[in-house]
């Protein structure tokens, strides 16, 4: 039996709170709640939950004030609720810091996942030889990909991309984000490399299967890679 | 503007005195310096005809003088006996006198001709500056250009500083004139504009109204009523075909205003109606589609409050009753924001390099259960370029359009989506094989809260429209029509860029 994570509700809503608190405990989380953003960042150093859901929409401070604030000591995971659906924003508290955004409204499944996602993620992977996902397979140690058990050549670029989107699976990661750790600091907005690179990746990774798809377009935003179940 | 040409002259006659001295000296000297091999007589030949020129090219006053200057210099040093006024020969004397007689008219008359030349030319001036006004007013595509030439116009004509005040929404003076250079306004002269603008009469500057004021005020008025004053610093008074002028130009200028001013209340009382109209369907459509998931909301919330047993078989029916109704919701909110983005003119695109396939591919995902039960086919040319187009619009475009088919088509209908790239046009294709459109209502599908006559609940009336909206953003054409078979067929048309940028080939 493990410690149950602590999740940090921030949001002012007490409706949101409630329903919140209700699925995450009977999902075997520990629930602490703050109405506020002060009060949240006080909660935040005090009980160090493993994820924290903040609602961008605070009553007394910015909840992208939160967010730095939390950011400035701490890398826990940090999901952000929001009720503007707009790439802008997105993409702006992604590149602030945040593990992953969910617009409001939104269904607790979702939710929940994301927070699987973003948990799995705190834990250290690194020590693994072996990445599988699906259809795909990937030996880290002697840099082979297997998609439906036949090996697939990959170009270093597209295998340096592979590897990113392994190391973040499950979590969205924006253009920027992508751009930068690929092709570095100077191609941050040279997008049209990242989609031609996309394409190929896909072309030669992807099931045919229209449903289940590896990598997922997050519009406006970034991309996603899925966590299929094997 | 070449009146000015015609001040400048008038400006510049004293040079001409001196041009006339200089002229009849100069030949004084010449013919002084020849006077060993010219006649006497002749001198006076020579200056006749300096004389004529200089008529050619200044008025009486000069040539008066230079014809009494060169007399008197010809008879002084010239005629015996020299540098005495005397005249000895009866025949000199006789020769002085009609010399003098003969320069006098030629100079004067051809004077005489060169003014009326001018007055002719002055009044073509007139005519075409009027033309111009004319022209230009008609040209001016709105209110501030009219005013903004007409001010233009009358400074450059007057060379005088000019201001209009106009009629404002409630039929009063505006008490800020537009004007031409600065224009400081005194509650003096506001005072006589006002008066200017009640009584439709001239006054200020040198008039029995307000004579101590430095600008003149003119009414703008047509038959039926005034619509604004004019005011001009002028700086010499009027001349009575200046004065004509200036009236007919006002009077251009005032039906020009009013023409504008009609024409801004028949818009905008038109605007009224229609958003009036736009206002009333509003309501209606939106407060039933507000209402209904709210009912069921309202309603399956309250019964379960009351069965108060989450065991009993329906109370699982009465949850995803309200999950599906939020939902619903949820898309109307979404509607609404979008077409108010829209009309608002806030729809800015993001262009960016993008992969067609995916996009489909996006939308379709999204749509996942509420194309549950159709059967989606992708039809993708192979070698699909990429295009510039706004991701995100766009797949707000294909979603509302395949919503519409998964909420107007029976189950089990097929909808086949295919994207092609032909002169530099991207077509994407959305067809089902469901019952297709009502001939009537093909020309409607894509007006705002327009609902098909009988159809299903769900729909809010935005989503085509929306859809045509972000098109036409993109500046693309939408275009529904049935299927020769059977089924529905909406055709997207965008111009597109087709550079896919070029990446160099890796070697791994």
């Amino acid at each position: 039996m493990t410690v149950p994570q602590t999740v940090l509700i921030i949001d002012d809503e007490l409706q949101i709170r409630r329903f919140l608190r209700v699925t995450l405990e009977a999902d075997g989380y520990k629930v602490i709640e703050a109405a506020t953003g002060q009060d949240g960042i006080v909660q935040a150093a005090m009980s160090h939950p493993s994820v924290v859901i903040l609602d961008l929409g605070l009553p007394d401070i910015n909840g992208m004030e939160v967010l730095a604030k939390i950011r400035e000591w701490s890398s826990m995971t940090v999901i952000i609720l929001s009720v503007q659906d707009s790439e802008q924003e997105k993409i702006a508290v992604l590149d602030a810091g945040a593990d992953d955004y969910v617009v409001k409204p939104f269904g607790i499944g979702e939710l929940l996942a994301r927070i699987r996602v973003a948990t799995r993620h705190a834990q250290p992977i690194q020590e693994a030889q072996e990445f599988r996902n699906g259809h795909l397979c990937v030996d880290l140690v002697h840099r082979i990909v297997k998609v439906h058990d036949e090996a697939v050549k990959l170009t270093a670029t597209e295998y340096a991309l592979l590897m990113l989107f392994i190391k973040h699976a499950g979590k969205v990661l924006t253009h920027r984000q992508i751009l930068k750790e690929v092709w570095g600091p100077h191609a941050v907005e040279e997008t049209q490399y990242l989609r031609i690179y996309m394409a190929q990746l896909r072309k030669k990774l992807e099931a045919d299967s229209m449903q289940t798809r590896l990598f997922l377009t997050e519009s406006g935003v970034g991309y996603r890679m899925i966590l299929l179940d094997s | 503007m070449r009146i000015t040409k015609y001040t400048r002259f008038h400006r510049l006659q004293w040079q001409n005195y001196l041009y006339a001295l200089g002229f009849v000296v100069a030949v004084a000297v010449l013919c002084h310096l020849a006077s060993a091999v010219i006649d006497y007589r002749s001198v006076g030949m020579f200056f006749l005809f300096i004389i004529s020129l200089l008529a050619l090219i200044s008025g009486p006053g000069p040539v008066l003088m230079a014809a009494a200057l060169s007399a008197f210099i010809w008879n002084f040093f010239f005629i015996p006996p020299r540098m005495t006024i005397n005249i000895h020969d009866f025949s000199d004397a006789l020769m002085v006198g009609m010399y003098f007689f003969i320069a006098l008219m030629g100079g004067i008359l051809t004077a005489r001709v060169r003014e009326r030349e001018m007055a002719v030319r002055h009044r073509e001036e007139q005519t075409s500056a009027l033309y111009n006004l004319a022209k230009e007013i008609n040209q001016a595509g709105s209110l501030d250009d009219i005013i903004q030439t007409a001010i233009q116009q009358l400074s450059l004509l007057f060379n005088a500083p000019a201001a209009l005040f106009l009629l404002n929404d409630v039929n009063q003076l505006e008490d800020t004139p537009r004007a031409s250079g600065e224009f400081v306004l005194s509650d003096a002269e506001w005072e006589a504009a006002l008066w200017v603008f009640r009584n439709r009469r001239i006054a200020g500057w040198k008039t029995k109204m307000y004579p101590a004021l430095e600008i003149l005020y003119f009414p703008l008025y047509t038959s039926n009523g005034a619509v604004g004053v004019v005011g001009v610093r002028l700086k010499e008074a009027l001349k009575p075909e200046e004065e004509s002028q200036l009236e007919t130009f006002l009077h251009q200028i005032a039906v020009a205003i009013e023409r504008e001013l009609l024409r801004n209340t028949v818009a905008k009382a038109k605007l009224m109606t229609e958003s009036e109209r736009l206002h009333k369907t509003l309501l209606n459509s939106v407060s039933h589609e507000l209402r209904t998931p709210l009912a069921t909301i309202t309603g399956a919330s309250s019964s379960l409050l009351q069965l108060n047993d989450a065991a009993n078989p329906n109370w699982k029916l009465l949850v995803e009753d309200i999950f599906s109704a939020s939902q619903r919701l949820n898309r109307l909110v979404k509607n609404l924001l979008d077409m108010s983005r829209l009309e608002s003119g806030m729809v800015k695109l993001h262009l960016e390099w993008s992969d067609i396939e995916d996009l489909v591919r996006v939308v379709t995902r999204d749509l996942d259960s509420e194309l549950a039960d159709h059967t989606i086919h992708l039809e993708m040319d192979p070698h699909l370029p990429f295009v510039r187009l706004d991701f995100v619009l766009m797949q707000q475009v294909l979603a509302n359009i395949l919503l519409n088919a998964a909420l107007h088509t029976p189950s089990g209908t097929h909808v086949r989506v295919c994207a092609r790239v032909e002169e530099h046009n991207l077509r994407i294709e959305i067809e089902d094989n469901g019952p297709g459109f009502p001939p009537q209502s093909i020309a409607h599908i894509f007006e705002k809260f327009y609902r098909l006559p009988a159809s299903s609940a769900g729909g809010t009336g935005l989503g085509l429209s929306i859809a045509r909206g972000f098109v036409e953003a993109h500046g693309g054409t939408i275009t529904a029509q049935n299927c020769e078979k059977k089924g529905a067929r909406f055709i997207i048309l965008i111009p597109v860029e087709i550079a896919p940028p070029a990446i160099e080939e890796e070697i791994e």
